[in-house]
């Protein structure tokens, strides 16, 4: 670690101070990045993280996975001056204390019983007995007689008008059923439609709502649907 | 490591989740079938809250002898989903479904009475 350190930054060199330290072994890992090494899951996890939670302090900064990104804030709260060696003892005598009974809510508060924090509750998906009623019955018999009909030819079979206002009913049912919790497939199986009819239709009903596709994407990664 | 209190277990119904964070970690914990599990929400694609999305059951290719497709079937194992890009998870075990070497970190869960408890 040394030699690149020395190589890399002139001014972090010339000072023995403290906060030089933490500058130092920050620098070491974004070098790497810069010349082209894999980017590690646990360094997206941290990127991912910064975003998410903010930049953390200087003495928190630190490129391990999880668990150690745990142990290293801890390790730079108490010792971010001393070298490793130091900081290897430090955290042993921690973790001794820890064992004889968390501590005496500490007054650096790494030795504190991390809290529990409860962020977000999800239920799981209300289901809901069905119930035939006398609609459903009609609306069975009247697919049957425009599948025969369409199965026959006849493409012509609804006018634009009644296709519009079928699909229209169906999309407010459905959706109006999904944000209820009662949810069910769209569809009874995978071969009653073509993957083409699919595509066909879903860009139509984007399209006359004026979505776009990008738009759709984004609202399916936050609500989860 | 210390057992975390994180609810009550008549708290939970059959497909709920929590999702909490303990220290630095966030963790999500499931209710399926009677038992809980407890998996990192750091999804090891690119950190997303991988408990967050859709729990729906696997779905499955079944082949004839041949090797021709019968179709795609669920199955009744469970997994969930990472809403950000979709790597899928296997409820029981934390593995990715389709290279199993990829496994989020599970989390013990200790069940006191009525009282569920994290290892974290
Ligand atoms: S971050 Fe989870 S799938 Fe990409």
């Amino acid at each position: 670690m040394s030699s690149p350190k020395s190589a890399k930054s002139p001014k972090a060199t010339t000072s023995a101070k403290a906060g030089k330290a933490v500058v130092k072994s920050a620098a070491a890992p974004r070098s790497k990045a810069a010349d082209g090494e894999v980017f590690a899951g646990e360094d997206k996890v941290n990127f991912v993280k910064a975003i998410w939670e903010g930049v953390p302090s200087k003495e928190a900064k630190t490129s391990g996975g999880s668990k150690s990104r745990v142990e290293e804030t801890k390790k730079g709260k108490s010792g971010k001056d001393k070298p490793k060696a130091d900081k290897a003892k430090a955290d042993k005598a921690k973790a001794d204390k820890a064992k004889v009974g968390k501590a005496k809510s500490g007054k650096s508060g790494s030795d504190a019983a991390p809290k529990v924090e409860i962020l977000r509750k999800m239920s799981a998906p209300v289901r809901v007995e069905a119930r035939q009623t006398p609609e459903s019955d009609a609306a069975l018999a009247l697919v049957a007689t425009l599948e025969a009909k369409f199965d026959a030819g006849e493409l012509d079979v609804l006018t634009p008008e009644a296709t519009q206002a079928l699909v229209g009913v169906i999309c407010r049912i459905y959706g109006a059923n999904q944000e209820s919790g009662n949810k069910y497939s769209l569809l009874s199986g995978r071969a009653a439609i073509s993957g083409t009819d699919a595509m066909i239709t879903c860009s139509a009903l984007l399209k006359a709502v004026d979505l776009q596709v990008f738009e759709l994407g984004m609202w399916q990664s936050w609500s989860g649907i | 490591m210390a057992e975390q209190f994180v609810g009550k277990a008549s708290e939970f119904k059959d497909g709920d989740r929590q999702i909490v964070r303990i220290g630095e970690q966030e963790i999500g914990i499931f209710k399926h079938e009677g038992e809980f599990y407890a998996y990192s929400n750091f999804c090891l694609h690119q950190g997303g809250p991988a408990c967050e999305g859709l729990t729906i059951a696997r779905v499955e290719e079944r082949l004839r002898p041949d090797k021709t497709s019968m179709g795609l079937h669920f199955t009744n194992d469970m997994n969930f989903v990472c809403p950000w890009h979709g790597y899928e998870y296997d409820m029981k075990t934390g593995e990715h479904v389709s290279n199993r070497k990829l496994k989020l970190r599970k989390y013990e869960i200790v069940q006191k009475g009525n009282d569920v408890y994290v290892v974290a």
